[in-house]
């Protein structure tokens, strides 16, 4: 996995908890690396999985929701370092079917050996798109995270809800639609 | 506070070591995208190179096919080589009757196309075993291989490119460096490459002056037809009437020869007409022109030559034609000819009146018995008959 994710969800404690819980963190994760990460870097991803984990227990917050939270920090690192992806869309549902035939593309040029999911974008009716994800990581959450701060970004009043339709390979449908009044 | 002494004292020690990881990382990546810039570069220097020579040997292809003349396309040869193929001198050769001739306009540091280095080395048009690849002789001074060459004093290596025509050798060119290493297998397929268009364009040529050669010539006889007689009797004309020389024409005609091929058959009848073209090619002088002017119509342009010297001309001719013996199936007959002579007069502006005249005179040898020559007289003025007294 891909250094950046580790620096960032390191960021991400610091900020929205404290430095000493990221510490205290690492200090009961015993991670293989060290907690040594640099954004050029590759990792483990199971390392994440120990992260991700341990800071549910000391926190009383849910998994899903600790990387729903990620989702929407990686976001707008992902607005600030790639804005050329966001040149001339002004919409979530004109940016999302963009991710995998146009972003993933530029995101394997760049780094080669990375491990993308997939997804695939349906439009049932006007205003509204679906959204099947597919990877082996199980980072749905995080996905709609993204999908979440995406919408925030456009300032748009659209909802997001989610459904496991496959457990090999782990797929979940996210169906967006207008939020209901 | 201890604690968040060490605290930060532990994050120190952390950035520390990934900023150390990371030097690592980016210094790793750096080398790996040095080392394919490397890469790059020399790809896209062999593309740039191969581009070229591409262009080139297009060029050269275009080139070749618009030339039609052997000399020109030596020249052509060599200064695309000069281009293509680095070397200090070239000489192209072909073989004529057997032997290899050099060829191409002699320019700047070639080798001289003089008669002195006209050689047969180990090629011969059909004996030797070409080999599909040149030929790279590197200690050019003291090989005996290289020695027929005349190789240049200062050579160190010498190259030679065969070229092909399907089946055969046509000849060869030779390139001599003053390097030692100059020729690379590259620098060879190059110039086989080049060679072998050059080959199809040498090729072309002659088939063209073959072409050129066999449209001017009756099939049957070998003698010009009458296409290239028109051509050749005008430069004739034009030149006497720039001089004021004399210029005769002849027609000939074999007579009753209707009856031989009727008689004899039309095999016969051929055989008849190529004895006697051979005879009148016998008589010619170097300058004097003769043709098949149709059917058994035989026709000569004698330059520098008054009614009285084609009279005899003729004369000798029609004498050595009524000598020929044919025989068929054991049957032994003979042939004559009739022939009218004309000379150039003041009012003609063609060879064209010359022969009209020569043709009304061949009308009148006719009318008078055949198997004679006779010379063109202007009509004589008619004079009305007076009316007889009774």
């Amino acid at each position: 996995m891909k250094g950046m994710v580790f620096t960032e969800f390191m960021e991400l404690v610091d900020e929205k908890l404290s430095p000493e819980t990221t510490e205290r963190l690492l200090e009961m994760s015993d991670l293989p690396s060290g907690g040594i990460y640099t954004s050029v870097g590759n990792y483990d991803p199971q390392e994440m999985v120990t992260l991700v984990t341990n800071l549910s227990g000391m926190t009383g917050t849910s998994v899903p929701d600790l990387l729903k939270t990620f989702g929407r920090h990686l976001f707008k690192r992902f607005l600030a370092s790639f804005p050329e992806f966001f040149e001339g869309i002004n919409s979530s549902l004109e940016f999302l079917p963009h991710v995998d035939g146009y972003v993933h593309v530029e995101v394997r040029k760049l780094y080669p050996d990375a491990e993308l999911p997939t997804f695939t974008c349906e439009v049932p009716e006007p205003g509204s798109m679906t959204m099947t994800y597919e990877s082996k990581r199980h980072l749905a959450p995080l996905a709609e995270g993204l999908i979440l701060a995406c919408i925030d970004h456009y300032g748009e009043s659209l909802e997001v809800r989610s459904e496991t339709i496959a457990s090999d390979p782990p797929t979940t449908k996210f169906f967006i639609t207008p939020k209901q009044t | 506070m201890d604690d968040k002494v060490e605290l930060l004292q532990r994050r120190l020690e952390r950035e520390r070591l990934a900023r150390k990881q990371a030097e690592m990382i980016i210094e790793e990546k750096s080398r790996e995208l040095y080392y394919k810039n490397q890469e790059l570069e020399r790809a896209v220097k062999a593309e740039h190179l191969a581009r070229k020579e591409a262009d080139l040997l297009r060029q050269s292809l275009e080139a070749f096919t618009s030339k039609l003349d052997i000399d020109e396309i030596a020249s052509q040869l060599k200064s695309i080589l000069m281009q293509l193929v680095p070397h200090d001198h070239s000489a192209v050769y072909l073989f004529k009757g057997g032997v290899l001739a050099p060829c191409g306009q002699a320019q700047g540091s070639d080798k001289g196309g003089d008669g002195a280095t006209v050689c047969t080395p180990s090629l011969s048009p059909n004996g030797a075993r070409p080999s599909a690849r040149p030929i790279i002789i590197p200690n050019a001074q003291n090989d005996p291989q290289a020695k027929p060459w005349g190789v240049h004093p200062d050579s160190e290596t010498l190259m030679v490119v065969h070229l092909f025509a399907p089946g055969r050798v046509v000849g060869c060119l030779i390139l001599e460096s003053r390097q030692a290493d100059a020729f690379t297998p590259t620098a060879a397929r190059l110039a086989q490459a080049i060679a072998n268009e050059a080959s199809i364009a040498f090729e072309n040529s002659l088939l063209y002056r073959e072409v050129e050669r066999l449209s001017a010539l009756d099939a049957l006889t070998g003698i010009n037809n009458r296409r290239q007689f028109d051509l050749l009797a005008n430069v004739e004309f034009q030149r006497a009437l720039r001089h004021q020389l004399s210029l005769s024409a002849i027609m000939m005609d074999l007579d009753h020869f209707k009856r031989v091929n009727d008689t004899h058959g039309h095999s016969v009848g051929d055989k008849v007409l190529v004895a006697v073209a051979d005879v009148c090619r016998r008589a010619l002088r170097t300058e004097d022109i003769l043709a098949r002017y149709g059917g058994e119509e035989f026709c000569f342009v004698l330059p520098q030559t008054d009614a009285k010297g084609a009279h005899a001309f003729a004369e000798r001719i029609r004498i050595a034609i009524e000598g020929l013996a044919f025989d068929s199936n054991g049957r032994a007959f003979s042939v004559t000819a009739s022939f009218g002579v004309s000379e150039r007069i003041a009012e003609d502006d063609s060879p064209g009146s010359i022969l009209e005249r020569s043709d009304q005179a061949l009308y009148e040898a006719k009318g008078g018995g055949r198997n004679r020559v006779v010379i063109w007289k202007p009509p004589e003025p008619q004079i009305e008959a007076l009316p007889q007294a009774k």
